[in-house]
């Protein structure tokens, strides 16, 4: 208890905001996350531990898996535990997530006792209105600490989270197993610029047909920044040549979008649609393939 | 009797109304609970005049859920209510005289939800002079309202019930036909409505949890405002949810597809319409190639897309949603303002097919507005090719089972014609096998077998006649019968969850039924039977010991292989390893490398995957998933056969999906036994379809190779590798980390301008 109470004051002294010019990210760590007495383990138990990761305090949580005890209806059942914090009226964490880009936290998994467990599936689940979001942590249990990096625009209302929380199912696991996760350095990070993080084409090919590529992208940044849009720019990749050339109205978050290509008549061949493409450190490419119409015949 | 509203009828038994006004009949025994807004009409009323004995038959109204004892989970009653709790019936013809003023009348009958007898399907026709209109469905818990037009002449309404089995009536409406759409609306409908979801006192514990859209209105053009609709078309893999906008770049797109010879391509366009309409036909003209030459009379199968009431998952209760589920035939349709139609078309291309752009045009009539959507076929000039390694299958809950406890001949007959229909079904959308069972058990007083060989029989009599002879099948067992004559009647629980070791002698005795099955089986030369002793055990440590024990037990016949429903990657089935031939699983959940090594390493050993995400068991949806599961995705995996829980399944009402402690999904069923499918069974066949462009293609760049053509070959593989690269390989897939709708066309048209390439080289 004392060593929880200690921690307590750290994290009061933790709750700050920094920034990291370099990587362009303001930074607010949520070290009271790692303070035992705020969590409420079932089936399982949890420690502050003695390691800290990147200098921030750590929890330790310990899994035992039992298949014959634990509550009686369910013996194969779900060690668990939450953070109860944001159940109180004035949690120490903030609540409201959304002018936030991401959270993150560091976590290490080491199983025992179930050598053949491939997968070790860990769940890691954020809620707020329904449905929660829920992280897979499968595949972890290498004994190395791994960085898990959560985009807030996946949670459902990232302005009211009401819990959080890890969990497994031990019927994927032995009886008599053992899982330890030590999970730290939990934070809330949001780009000082219009980024785009993450851009996925799900039209990687289309035919002269269809009327639009569709793409998902993932924009971060002060809304006042996202606002005023990103550049890109479409090009021919054999030939570099510039085909259209303007600025995307984007959100903040993760949305799916259509840019329309019919009005350019382009011929078959493969093609760059370029974000930000006269920013280096920023630009972000995908490459589609148009392929000819199936509705005209060649004579 | 006191609930009856003044509106309602004053004609009642037989009394003379001088003023036409709607009778309402709730039909049933004396004193059993009647409507609000019905009277009670029963077996005795003057009305009836029967040459056959008239039955009448009572259900409780109970609201509370009983619990299951294998599983113990709750089970919901069959719901009825006043409407619904007694019917009147008979096994041959009726005639009903009602009493009322001259004039023209709408008869709306309210039939089904009869209780009792899962096997009876019922049959009525009800004639009132030259109208007439009928219905034949099958169980306990489905109903109907049937319409027909009526004329009284000299005060009497005259009707006659006829069937070919029974017939029973919950209900009889006889409204002026003036008031017909007053009364439609105020009372039958809502009737209907609450016999298709819920009893209000339980759906007001369900929370709606409607669809949100993220598509904004699009601004409509003049002409869309002045007519009050707009057509639009959206790829068959994207849902067209109820009240949701179409995109601006859907109003007007092309409606077209392209195909291969001798496969079926959909072809979908929706209404959305600003305003209700009373009617909407549909006809489409037939597909007329350049040189005027037409597709066969029968190429174009013309559906709706029904929207149903789901719940979010197979037995989450408390929560719904609207869903766009079932491809209904189409019928004339009206329209809610908000509410898009999906019209859906099947165009079927036989194998002679002339290859060229073919056109059609399909003709809506909104109101009197005529509307030409314009339709574009085109025919490639080729057939594709399936690849032998990969096979796709059915779990399949037979109709003959329900044909072999008919009482009635009409009823067997009609399970018997189902099972026909639904084989054809399947075979026409590309699978090749279903599961089966031979159930058995000791007689508890004289520990004699009894075991039945034949009923197998009959299932592999009719799987040969559809070509599905060569499926190895996996073979459900009397395991939990022949444990519960060991363990003096106790179950195994969900899962196998309760399991208890058993007796050695009962494994001896597992080993000895095997043997003896597996004896008539080549006797009888049916094909591989795969002993499936359990499904889906748990993962707990007595189930794996006790699933090791029967596994083995098997394994000492002889040449036979095991089929377990569990996922090999899970350490807890570790112990299984040695004595499962066939690993069937819900995801691709071995890496494709793993998966190869592994069959190749053990000859017998196979993985299967059962993707029950993609069968509607809980989303009804993922068309897109489901397309990528069964094409690219299989293709991509290892797996060797794909075999779905389950074709179609009907807990209670097949229409109704909250009725009870579980979802119904899958496939339904026409009045007359034919299968009614959903899109996501299209997106099988569409899945396989792709499997089929893929292998087509592999197979012609290895005979290019072979022929020396390796700089064409080699040009070819590029743009299969350019696939296989762009392919987010997952383990299930559902809706997300997808290609977008129309790059799954765009990739089988690169296969198919391959194909095309090739061929000309080769051919």
């Amino acid at each position: 208890m004392k060593e929880n109470f200690a921690a307590v004051l750290l994290a009061g002294a933790f709750l700050s905001t920094a920034v990291f010019a370099e990587e362009k990210f303001e930074c607010q760590f949520l070290d009271s996350m790692a303070v035992p007495r705020r969590w409420s383990p079932a089936e399982s138990s949890v420690s502050l531990d003695d390691v800290k990761f990147n200098g921030r305090p750590v929890l330790k949580w310990v899994a035992p898996v039992d298949h014959f005890a634990g509550e009686k209806k369910y013996p194969v059942g779900w060690p668990r535990m939450y953070f109860t914090d944001f159940s109180r009226s004035k949690p120490v964490v903030p609540r409201n997530w959304q002018d936030w880009d991401y959270f993150e936290f560091d976590v290490k998994l080491q199983l025992e006792g179930d050598p053949q467990n491939i997968n070790c599936p860990v769940s890691f689940v954020i809620a707020s209105s329904q449905p929660s979001y829920y992280v897979s942590l499968k595949k972890r249990h290498d004994g190395k600490i791994h960085r898990i990096k959560i985009p807030v625009a996946k949670i459902t209302n990232p302005r009211r989270i009401t819990n959080l929380g890890f969990s497994i199912s031990e019927s994927k696991y032995k009886h008599g197993a053992k899982l330890t996760v030590q999970a730290g350095n939990f934070r809330l990070l949001r780009s000082t610029e219009c980024t785009v993080e993450k851009v996925t084409l799900l039209t990687p090919a289309v035919t002269a047909s269809d009327n639009a590529i569709k793409l998902v992208l993932h924009v971060s940044g002060p809304a006042s920044d996202v606002a005023r849009g990103v550049p890109f720019r479409l090009s021919e990749m054999r030939s570099g040549k510039i085909l259209r050339q303007e600025t995307l109205p984007v959100q903040r978050g993760e949305r799916e979008m259509e840019i329309e290509i019919d009005e350019l008549n382009l011929r078959p061949g493969d093609y760059t649609l370029t974000l930000f493409p006269d920013r280096k450190e920023k630009k972000k490419s995908v490459v589609f393939k148009l392929l000819s119409s199936p509705y005209k015949v060649k004579k | 009797m006191k609930k009856t509203s003044a509106f309602i009828c004053l004609a009642a038994l037989g009394a003379v109304s001088m003023n036409a006004a709607p009778l309402l009949y709730d039909l049933g025994t004396p004193g059993s609970p009647v409507r609000k807004n019905f009277v009670p009409l029963d077996i005795k009323s003057k009305v009836w005049s029967s040459k056959t004995k008239l039955f009448v038959k009572t259900n409780k109204i109970v609201r509370e859920s009983g619990v299951n004892r294998n599983s113990g989970r709750a089970e919901p009653p069959l719901y009825f209510n006043e409407l619904t709790c007694d019917h009147i019936g008979s096994k041959g013809g009726a005639d009903l005289t009602f009493s009322v003023p001259d004039g023209r009348y709408k008869v709306w009958i309210l039939t089904g939800r009869a209780g009792g007898d899962s096997s009876q399907v019922w049959d009525i026709k009800v004639w009132s002079g030259p109208a007439n209109a009928a219905m034949t469905y099958a169980g306990a818990a489905e109903i109907h309202a049937i319409e027909l037009d009526a004329v009284a002449r000299k005060g009497q309404l005259k009707l006659s019930v006829s069937t070919r089995s029974q017939w029973i009536i919950n209900a009889i409406a006889i409204i002026p036909e003036k008031e017909y759409a007053r009364v439609k609306k105020n009372v039958l409908d809502p009737e209907m409505a609450e016999l298709a979801s819920l009893p209000p006192e339980i759906l007001k514990k369900w929370k709606k949890m409607p669809y949100k859209s993220d598509i904004p209105e699009p601004r409509w053009s003049a002409a869309e405002k002045k007519q009050g609709f707009a057509i639009f078309s959206r790829n068959w893999t994207e849902p067209v949810w109820p009240e949701q906008f179409p995109r601006k770049s859907e109003i007007g797109r092309a409606v077209r597809a392209f195909t291969s010879l001798g496969e079926s391509e959909p072809m979908t366009f929706s209404v959305y319409p600003l305003k209700n309409f009373k009617r909407v036909t549909l006809q489409v003209k037939p597909f007329v190639n350049e040189k005027g030459a037409a597709l066969a009379a029968d190429a174009v199968t013309a559906r709706y897309v029904r929207y149903a009431w789901v719940r979010p998952n197979y037995n989450m209760t408390g929560f719904y949603y609207r869903v766009p589920e079932v491809l209904m035939p189409w019928s004339e349709r009206s329209l809610k303002a908000g509410e898009p139609l999906r019209i859906w078309l099947s165009i079927d291309t036989k194998v002679h097919t002339e290859p060229g752009i073919y056109r059609s045009t399909a003709l809506l009539d909104i109101d009197g507005q005529k509307v030409n959507v314009p339709l574009t076929l085109r025919v490639l000039p080729f057939r594709l090719v399936k690849n032998p390694h990969v096979i796709f299958a059915q779990y399949y809950d037979h109709p003959y089972k329900k044909a072999a406890r008919a009482k009635d001949d009409f009823s067997r007959q009609w399970w018997e014609k189902r099972a026909e229909y639904e084989h054809a079904h399947m075979r026409d959308s590309g699978h090749e096998g279903i599961t089966g069972s031979i159930w058995f058990t000791r007689d508890r007083r004289s520990g004699k077998l009894i075991l039945n060989f034949d009923a197998m029989q009959k299932q592999i009599d009719l799987m040969r006649k559809y070509g599905m002879g060569k499926f190895p099948i996996p073979c459900g067992m009397g395991t939990s019968s022949l444990y519960a004559y060991y363990m003096k009647g106790a179950l195994m629980g969900s899962h196998i969850t309760r399991v208890k070791m058993p007796p050695k002698k009962f494994f001896e005795d597992f080993t000895a039924i095997t043997q003896l099955i597996e004896n008539e089986a080549r006797r009888r030369g049916w094909p591989e039977l795969l002993y499936y002793p359990i499904d889906e055990p748990s993962s707990q440590t007595n189930s794996v010991e006790f699933m090791v024990e029967i596994l083995k037990a098997i394994k000492k016949v002889p040449g036979v292989r095991t089929y377990v429903t569990a996922n090999p990657a899970a350490s807890a089935y570790a112990p299984m390893k040695p004595y499962v031939d066939v690993w069937s699983c819900q995801p691709f959940s071995i890496p494709k490398k793993q998966a190869e090594a592994d069959m190749k390493r053990r000859p017998g050993l196979e993985y299967w995957s059962y993707p029950n995400h993609n069968s509607g068991e809980n989303d009804h949806t993922l068309s897109i998933g489901t397309r990528m599961t069964y094409g690219f995705g299989l293709w991509q995996s290892g797996f060797k056969v794909l075999i779905p829980w389950i074709y179609s399944v009907t807990r209670h009402d097949q229409w109704n999906n909250l009725d009870s402690g579980t979802s119904d999904f899958g496939v339904r069923t026409a009045p007359d036994g034919r299968p009614i499918p959903t899109p996501l069974w299209e997106a099988y066949r569409e899945g396989i379809d792709d499997g089929k462009y893929l292998f087509t293609l592999e197979s012609l760049i290895a005979t290019a190779n072979e022929r020396g053509f390796k700089k064409e070959a080699a040009a070819a593989q590029r743009d299969l590798d350019l696939i296989k690269k762009n392919i987010f390989i997952q383990e299930r897939y559902r809706d997300k980390e997808l290609w977008g709708a129309d790059t799954f066309d765009a990739y089988r048209w690169l296969l198919a301008e391959n194909i095309m390439k090739l061929n000309t080289l080769l051919y």
